[in-house]
């Protein structure tokens, strides 16, 4: 995994897999305090605290196909290699919440990547979930919520339809460009 | 320049939508992409990205895309399945964004299966 996107990605992928249908993720990128940092929630089947313990273990998974899980793993590979912070709360039936805190200047932190790409792809498909999305850069923000998404184009949006993720993913890319003008992360 | 949309516009959308949504149930071709740890590591969003920018360059409106989780056969990620009505499900591996253009002409549309890039088939 090359970008913290990416990570998302998969932690999004994972909350679906719990079963959530109700899914929040929250970007901070605050170079003024030194930090990037994302927070992932869901309302899945959430974990023990001796699965939530085990979480980043390349040994503990739930998947059958094969005994190995890399995926949060890699992400706190990502943290640590740069100083960072990965929390994991979850109970059981509750859901899920990750927490990732990067240092923002350390020269190891991966770029944060292609977001919009990563959201229309974590929900395309998911007819049944809802998500947020807040993005803050220093002191401007931007939410989008696919509910209120639905609203402004004036049909019900549709995850499974690939026309309406170019639309989502357009209007993320565009929201971005107004609070960065220009810069990156 | 469009004019704004009219109450009377936005009701014939959504009638649209609705008649659409009815069509796609029923003459779907599914395209499924492999989205764990292994397929996004080995790049299937940018796959999906292209697929979808592919799709709506040609206009295709009855191609449903999900996604699944690790099959595995991580070593042959990207995985990229698609499945005509009464069509065997083919499994095209290794896949990365310049093939995509060629499985939705040759396959999608056409249904003529790019074999140099099958590792796997399910008869019906």
């Amino acid at each position: 995994m090359q970008e913290l996107s990416l990570h998302i990605l998969d932690l999004l992928q994972n909350s679906m897999e719990a079963g959530a249908n109700k899914i929040t993720l929250v970007v901070k990128d605050a170079p003024e305090e030194d930090e990037l940092s994302f927070v992932v929630t869901d309302n899945g089947c959430g974990m023990t605290a001796e699965q939530c313990a085990n979480a980043t273990s390349p040994f503990c998974t739930a998947r059958k196909t094969r005994r190995v899980g890399l995926g949060l793993a890699f992400l706190e590979m990502a943290v640590t290699q740069c100083g960072g912070q990965l929390r994991i709360e979850s109970s059981p039936g509750y859901g899920t919440e990750v927490i990732a805190t990067f240092s923002h200047s350390h020269p190891d932190r991966q770029p944060l990547g292609d977001i919009a790409g990563t959201i229309i792809n974590a929900f395309m498909g998911e007819t049944e979930v809802t998500f947020e999305y807040l993005h803050i850069y220093k002191n401007k923000k931007i939410k989008i919520s696919s509910l209120k998404f639905g609203e402004f184009l004036g049909i019900s949006f549709r995850f499974d339809r690939p026309e309406h993720l170019i639309v989502l993913e357009e209007k993320i890319r565009e929201q971005l460009q107004t609070i960065y003008g220009g810069e990156s992360s | 320049m469009n004019k704004l949309l009219t109450m009377e516009d936005l009701r014939a959308l959504r009638k649209d939508a609705l008649g659409e949504m009815t069509a796609r149930q029923t003459c779907d071709i599914q395209v499924i992409v492999g989205m764990g740890t292994c397929g996004i590591a080995a790049g299937a969003r940018e796959v999906v990205t292209e697929l979808l920018k592919e799709l709506q360059r040609r206009n295709i409106k009855n191609v449903s895309v999900t996604k699944t989780g690790c099959i595995g056969m991580c070593e042959r990620e990207v995985l990229l399945d698609v499945v005509r009505p009464n069509e065997d499900r083919v499994t095209y591996g290794r896949v990365v964004p310049r093939d995509v253009s060629r499985i939705v002409g040759e396959h999608i549309v056409n249904g003529r299966v790019v074999e140099g890039l099958v590792v796997g088939r399910i008869a019906r």
